[in-house]
């Protein structure tokens, strides 16, 4: 505010237009673009257009419209569909159903709309133009350069993440060890051929390939597979609660699999899709081998063929690690009169191919850190007859960008700090020498 | 006393007359014309829901649910009665119709009508006539009405049945008021026949307790041959109680009353300590007198607008009284954080999270306001503590407050440090919303926004933006961490992070657009106002999609009012789009009438 004002002489109205479009006064305003650099090049004119503040604005807009669909269309599909299609991809088909907030129920009916990558690094190249035009090593910039480096450090954390991170899980009875890791979500069909004491042949085909009526024609499997029905999440049921099988042999003689809707984002019990398949074996001569059923709700199944016998499954992938982890109990709790739960915890040791071991519990946020992945306490299972908790479920996380949100966040909270306090301290320190002036809302404006 | 005295003493009246508005109920008056000691009976310790609590609480909360009040109106007598008396009212009647507990307590149960109160709340219309009952002020029907001639109820208790077995996601509204209807009868039900609250100590001392039910059958009638148990001596004393609430011996009742009470003083004096503070907390309901006074408040704020001498000595009494009133508001969090042993957490559920924003928005303009000065912070923060303190009210009907928390949460600092920001975020957001209100009405309809009124009402809300940037970016990321330290994912784009990544977005958004000039006062302030429909979105919306983790509360039907709201604050937004020119503030007008109505300095100065 200006120094007259503060005399306590009443100023001439100003032009009430130049009050409501004057830019903010108490902050700089922003360096002029093309600032003493006489005509632009064309290389400087697109870094320019790139530097934008609209296409930041914009920007912001787009990211907000594709989180907050991508909320809702966690109502109909599992959370990882969802961060794939919308959040680390291109471009989204976003359904109608979603951007009219569920006032029609149609999925049929998508528009096309950018997706994470895109808005993510259009943002990216947006932010860094916007640095080199204006770059200017300031106190009063710092902050703001700051801020931004720590978001793009959460970017580049977000990316790495959504590349290189593994998550798995360990599912361990009481009294059992295990020494291998299901990669959650990624279902894949198996044949394992016995090959001595300890070890198996194993020919897997991933869940991508298995399309209803492809014919898969693997030279690692003993058989041709025709893939009749793919379900990625199912159900079993008694077979006389059905009128119709396609299987004809193995278990699927007894249990039929009827599709389910995939666990939504939002459902609070959320789990794994449990997949089932029903496929023709077919023999390398194309002999008829029958139709089977196999499922992730299923054990492995004996098949005979050319008088080698094999085990089959639908299973999720494993990997295994050269350590074992033995659960010895786990425990449950809940509060008084209640069922909400108050604590879940594993007492496990850790088996060491030296043979030595470690003992460790871990229970609600206090995971085991081991060999570069950490080990987090995340579901048990229970005994179907008795009900009672009989193992635990531990997720298997390892992201090599873990550390980026921490020093992001650290980065962009000194930035703000830095920024706003500055602006903060410029503005009280006006104000000090502007305290007469300060009262003058408060004046009723039709007093006389 | 002279004008002038009156007018520089009026904050120390103003303060005065606060503090003995909270002193004034600070006195509990829980007693009955017949002399049963009520209060007293209320700090009979019991568990339930996982914690240990007065009976008192449990039986609020019970009429919380199904009264939507803390205590309950006797239409008979036309008097308000704690509810205390309701539930021993409900322990000591044998259910209409249910023939077991006839033998607990045998005794005249005509004389205590508590199945004939009007407790049970029945909004809806179709509901009401399936039952057969008449719509009527109040909308509280008694057990005996709901259970008419006998026709109905198998058909409702069949209809319940069904709809409990139905997906909740799929009711409509009837089966969602039926299920509620139900589940409120159960519980009074599961009062009435002590199978809740937990009230017979376990005798090895821990926190597994039994029910009072389980123990008459343990141990029967005959009280002087028992053992010396806890659990033993605990049962004898409450059947002593009961027996003497049941025959209307209010000597006996009171007496026996005060030997239970003064033999758990003497035996876990720590306990009891924790439960005459819930008492205390409960009777005084800090968080309902502070609603009342930001109310008057709010209105006095209002007054201060208009043009009058005594405008600013009303408006600093206002301050003062406001400033009292957060002292207060802060005690009850205070209070909650020393129930809970959870010292520094201010939020742990939907209604912490409603009382805290309300903390954090009446704190906020405090601070406004001493900066600027223009009353118009004093207004809404006194609006926004009241708004926060209803929804607050609101959700406090669906039972207790205090509730413990789910495995995951039970961490005191992510509690402390990550909800506390985010709260706060969502507080800095809100009051921006209000202050863009502000903006557009003030404009619109008055003067006041002439000359430095707008660049001043933009400053603050400036100022409150990019408190709530800091404090919603450090609290998201914050979120993240704790979730990656909990279980190996920093971010899982959840709907709750998504919605708290909606807000630092968007206030990114204005910040942005200001900087780059394409939003100036008054896009800020319509900006602002949008931002409220963000906010609520991510702290209410969300929790509508499903029940997670963080969907720490569910309420039916709030969906709909959610949108009618965010449908009001779009309507605000949008009559800030009318043309600046047509404007009060900014409408063109003549160079003499314009110098009579321009800016100047305070003539009190």
């Amino acid at each position: 505010m200006d120094k007259t004002s503060v005399q306590g002489k009443a100023p001439t109205p100003k032009p009430i237009e130049s009050s409501i479009t004057d830019s903010p006064r108490h902050l700089p305003p922003e360096p002029p673009l093309t600032a003493d650099r006489g005509a632009p090049s064309p290389a400087r004119e697109l870094l320019l257009f790139l530097a934008d503040l609209r296409i930041t604005v914009l920007l912001f807009s787009l990211s907000m419209l594709l989180v907050f669909w991508g909320t809702l269309a966690q109502v109909d599909m599992g959370i990882w569909t969802v961060v794939k299609q919308y959040f680390r991809s291109p471009i989204v088909f976003v359904p109608v159903k979603y951007i009219l907030f569920f006032a029609v129920d149609d999925r049929t009916l998508q528009i096309p709309f950018p997706g994470g990558w895109l808005i993510g690094g259009v943002m990216f190249v947006n932010l860094l133009a916007a640095h080199a035009v204006r770059f200017r090593l300031a106190w009063s910039r710092g902050g703001i350069i700051l801020i931004h480096v720590g978001l793009i450090v959460i970017m580049v954390g977000e990316v790495i993440t959504g590349l290189f991170a593994v998550e798995g899980n360990m599912m361990i009875k009481e009294g059992q060890a295990v020494n291998y890791v299901i990669e959650g979500g990624k279902a894949e069909f198996v044949v394992m051929k016995r090959v001595s004491d300890k070890e198996d042949e194993v020919a897997a085909v991933p869940a991508a390939r298995l399309q209803p009526g492809e014919l898969i024609d693997d030279p690692n499997l003993p058989f041709k597979l025709r893939v009749r029905e793919y379900m990625i999440n199912s159900e079993l049921l008694e077979v006389k609660e059905v009128k119709l099988n396609l299987a004809t042999a193995g278990i699927g003689r007894s249990l039929v699999a009827k599709r389910k809707d995939e666990v939504a984002g939002v459902d609070p019990e959320q789990k794994h899709d449990a997949p089932s398949i029903y496929v023709d074996l077919v023999g390398r001569d194309g002999e008829d081998l029958k139709t089977w059923l196999f499922s992730a709700h299923l054990e492995n199944q004996w098949i005979t063929y050319k008088g080698v016998k094999y085990r089959a499954a639908l299973r999720f992938r494993q990997t295994s690690r050269p350590f074992a982890i033995h659960l010895d109990k786990f425990e449950h709790k809940r509060f008084a009169g209640g069922e909400k739960p108050k604590d879940f915890r594993s007492y496990v040791r850790v088996l060491e191919p030296d043979g030595t071991e470690r003992k460790v519990e871990i229970y609600m946020n206090a995971p085991l850190y081991y060999q570069g992945e950490t080990f987090y306490q995340s579901s048990w299972t229970t005994d179907p007859l008795t009900g009672r908790a009989d193992g635990t479920v531990l997720q298997v996380v390892s992201n090599p960008g873990w550390l980026l949100p921490y020093l992001s966040c650290v980065l962009v909270g000194l930035g703000m700090l830095w920024h706003f306090g500055n602006t903060l301290s410029k503005f009280l320190e006006r104000r000090k020498h502007a305290q007469v002036a300060s009262q003058f809302v408060l004046v009723p404006v039709n007093s006389r | 006393m002279n004008k002038e005295t009156i007018q520089r003493r009026l904050p120390i009246i103003a303060v005065v007359l606060t503090l003995s508005y909270f002193a004034y109920h600070a006195y509990p008056r829980a007693s009955d014309s017949r002399g049963f000691n009520f209060h007293e009976f209320g700090m009979i310790p019991v568990i339930d829901g996982g914690r240990y609590k007065p009976i008192q609480s449990v039986a609020q909360n019970a009429l919380m649910v199904i009264t939507h009040r803390s205590s309950y109106y006797d239409y008979e007598t036309s008097k308000r009665h704690p509810a205390t008396k309701w539930l021993l009212d409900a322990q000591t009647t044998p259910l209409p119709n249910a023939d077991d507990l006839r033998e607990l307590f045998p005794i005249n149960a005509e004389k205590k009508p508590s199945w004939s109160q009007k407790v049970f709340r029945i909004e809806n219309d179709e509901l009401l006539r399936f039952l057969d009952l008449k719509h009527r002020e109040g909308l509280r029907y008694s057990l005996t009405e709901i259970l008419g001639d006998g026709k109905k109820w198998p058909e409702f208790v069949q209809h319940a049945q069904e709809v409990r077995s139905k997906d909740p996601k799929t009711l409509s509204l009837f089966d969602g008021k039926v299920h509620e209807l139900a589940t409120h009868l159960q519980l009074a039900f599961q009062l009435a026949s002590h199978t809740l609250p937990l009230s017979i100590p376990n005798p090895d001392g821990s926190d597994q307790w039994s029910m009072f039910r389980s123990s008459h059958e343990e141990f029967g009638e005959k009280l002087d041959k028992l053992p010396a148990t806890p659990d033993a001596k605990t049962y004898a004393a409450l059947r002593k109680l009961f027996v003497a609430y049941d025959q209307v011996n209010v000597r006996d009742f009171n007496e026996a009353l005060a030997a239970h009470l003064a033999e758990l003083r003497t035996e876990s004096p720590a306990n009891m300590r924790s439960v005459r503070v819930e008492v205390f907390f409960n009777d005084f309901a800090p968080f309902y007198r502070c609603l009342e006074i930001y109310a008057i408040l709010a209105l006095i704020g209002g007054l201060t607008w208009f043009p009058s001498e005594w405008s600013r000595s009303l408006k600093n009494a206002a301050m003062a009284a406001m400033a009292t009133t957060f002292v207060f508001h802060l005690f009850g969090l205070v209070v909650r954080m020393y129930l809970q042993d959870r010292m520094f957490v201010f939020v742990t559920n939907l209604y912490s999270s409603a009382v805290f924003i309300g903390l954090g928005c009446a704190f906020v303009c405090i601070i406004a306001e001493l900066i600027f000065k223009n009353g118009i912070a004093l207004v809404i923060g006194n609006v926004t503590g009241f708004c926060s303190l209803i929804i607050a009210h609101m959700l406090s009907m669906s039972g207790d407050t205090l509730e413990m928390m789910q495995a995951v949460l039970d961490t005191n600092f992510w509690l402390a440090t990550h909800v506390t920001c985010i709260t706060l975020g969502y507080t800095a957001a809100f009051v921006a919303g209000f202050m863009g209100i502000a903006y557009i009405m003030l404009g619109l309809f008055t003067n006041k926004l002439r000359g430095e009124g707008s660049t001043n009402l933009t400053r603050m809300t400036y100022g409150v933006l990019c408190t709530g940037m800091f404090l919603s970016f450090v609290g998201t990321v914050l979120g993240g961490l704790w979730a990656d330290y909990s279980w190996g994912r920093f971010w899982g784009w959840d709907p709750k992070e998504n919605g708290a990544l909606l807000i630092v977005i968007w206030i990114a958004l204005i910040l942005h657009a200001r900087w780059g000039g394409m939003a100036k006062h008054r896009g800020i302030a319509v900006l602002s106002v949008l931002g409220i429909i963000v906010t609520s979105w991510s702290w209410f919306g969300t929790n509508f999609l499903g029940v997670g983790l963080h969907s720490y509360g569910f309420r039916q039907g709030a969906m709909v009012s959610l949108m009618m709201i965010d449908f009001g604050f779009l309507a605000i937004a949008g009559m800030g789009l009318i043309p600046l020119r047509m404007w009060t503030s900014f409408r063109p007008q003549s160079h003499a009438s314009a110098s009579a109505v321009g800016p100047r300095p305070n003539p009190t100065l």
